[in-house]
């Protein structure tokens, strides 16, 4: 399974994207800051095998999928959009999380766990359940969002017990596979952001908001997984090596691929 | 002491209110979409002892829901704590909510008003019909 995240920052034009269906061919490819009339009008999707999956109720991000994959909605809210993908029987979850330019960062949280208590609800247990959360978390991996026990609770390792019990309740974990990502020094994040908190008491340039995270069981089922971001296709750079700097939009698209 | 009889509140629980609006939706629908309130068990959006969620499903698209709102209440029953859909809210409002920003109504009366008010969004509407629309497309339904 191929699932591909890009945030477009308003893109108006489909060639960038179809660029990526074409020379990366995921199965799922979700767009944010996207003018869905854009989406709508336009057939040349279908050209390349894909089709626009409309989603009514998530307005922040856009679902692309392949013509002949069968999908199906589930929750649908203004931030995320829930999906089922039958053929790997896995929950596929996108979002597209508030900024952290507008909250602050125990804000930010407060809105992840809840974000994680719907998963549980709707989806269920990490443990028992194959699910792929991809998207703009607006948060880094190591922040304190996603690590924190009342967090998303999103480890960096493959090598963990999972679950754990804090003053009496008992917590499952996902696996973050996006940590694998920043063995590149020169570039670590899909996002660069001077100064996040509007100071230079800030110190990173360049952030993961963008990200995958997946359950404990998909990771216990899977054979294999890589996690890139896209920094070309075949006519397009989306990313300026000699500048260091990202292009199209301000996001760069993320990939993932899990072999079951 | 001596106490006096208690009698029971009079307050109409806002679970039935809402009930008592979407009456017809479903008809209004061809019978094709419905809300349905359910109660939530997490509880973590309006932080009261009961917990309502508000949601739009398709009888053709077995998982799909939309949630149109949360509202809870503690035994007092009134006032209500309510979570709408961010568009729905940036609608009624004109301003930006906050995510998971709680309105609160004091009386039935203004909780009814409140969510006559969303129905009759613009948001919600473009959901509704975008909804039906897709629930008619054979290679979309489940």
């Amino acid at each position: 399974m191929k699932l591909i995240y890009w945030n477009t920052n308003n893109i108006q034009r489909l060639d960038e994207i179809r660029d990526i269906l074409t020379c990366y061919k995921p199965d799922i490819l979700f767009l944010s800051e996207i003018d869905k009339t854009l989406l709508e009008s336009n057939s040349s999707l279908n050209k390349t095998g894909y089709l626009y999956f409309p989603n009514p109720g998530c307005n922040r991000v856009s679902i692309i999928k392949k013509t002949d994959i069968d999908i199906h909605l589930g929750l649908q809210t203004n931030y995320y959009t829930f999906i089922n993908f039958p053929k790997f029987k896995t929950s596929v979850i996108s979002v597209h999380l508030p900024s952290q330019m507008f909250q602050h960062l125990d804000g930010l949280k407060a809105f992840i766990r809840g974000f994680r208590y719907e998963i549980d609800e709707n989806v269920g247990n990490p443990l028992e359940n194959k699910i792929i959360v991809i998207g703009d978390f607006n948060v880094n991996p190591f922040e304190r969002p996603m690590i924190d026990f009342d967090g998303f609770s999103a480890t960096n390792t493959v090598n963990s017990k999972f679950q754990k019990r804090h003053l009496g309740k008992q917590r499952a974990f996902y696996y973050n596979p996006t940590w694998k990502l920043y063995a590149d020094n020169h570039f670590p994040g899909t996002k660069y952001y001077a100064r996040p908190s509007a100071s230079s008491y800030d110190v990173l340039e360049h952030h993961y908001l963008d990200q995958v995270v997946i359950s404990i069981k998909l990771l216990e089922e899977s054979k294999s997984e890589k996690i890139e971001t896209i920094k070309s296709t075949a006519t397009y750079n989306f990313f300026s090596i000699k500048q260091n700097k990202v292009l199209v939009s301000d996001h760069l698209p993320l990939s993932y691929t899990i072999n079951i | 002491m001596k106490w006096s009889k208690f009698e029971e509140s009079k307050r109409v629980y806002p679970d039935k209110v809402v009930n008592k609006l979407i009456k017809g939706f479903s008809n209004a629908t061809g019978e094709v979409l419905e809300l349905v309130v359910e109660t939530d068990v997490l509880k973590f959006e309006t932080q009261t002892d009961f917990v309502f969620r508000l949601l739009l499903v398709s009888h053709r698209l077995e998982n799909y829901r939309f949630k149109v709102a949360t509202f809870g209440y503690n035994v007092e029953i009134y006032p209500v704590s309510i979570v709408l859909d961010e568009q729905i809210y940036n609608e009624l409002f004109n301003k930006e909510m906050r995510p998971r920003e709680i309105i609160k109504k004091d009386t039935e009366q203004e909780f009814e008003e409140l969510m006559v008010q969303a129905f009759e969004s613009e948001r919600f509407q473009e959901v509704v019909t975008g909804l039906l629309k897709i629930s008619k497309k054979p290679d979309l339904v489940s």
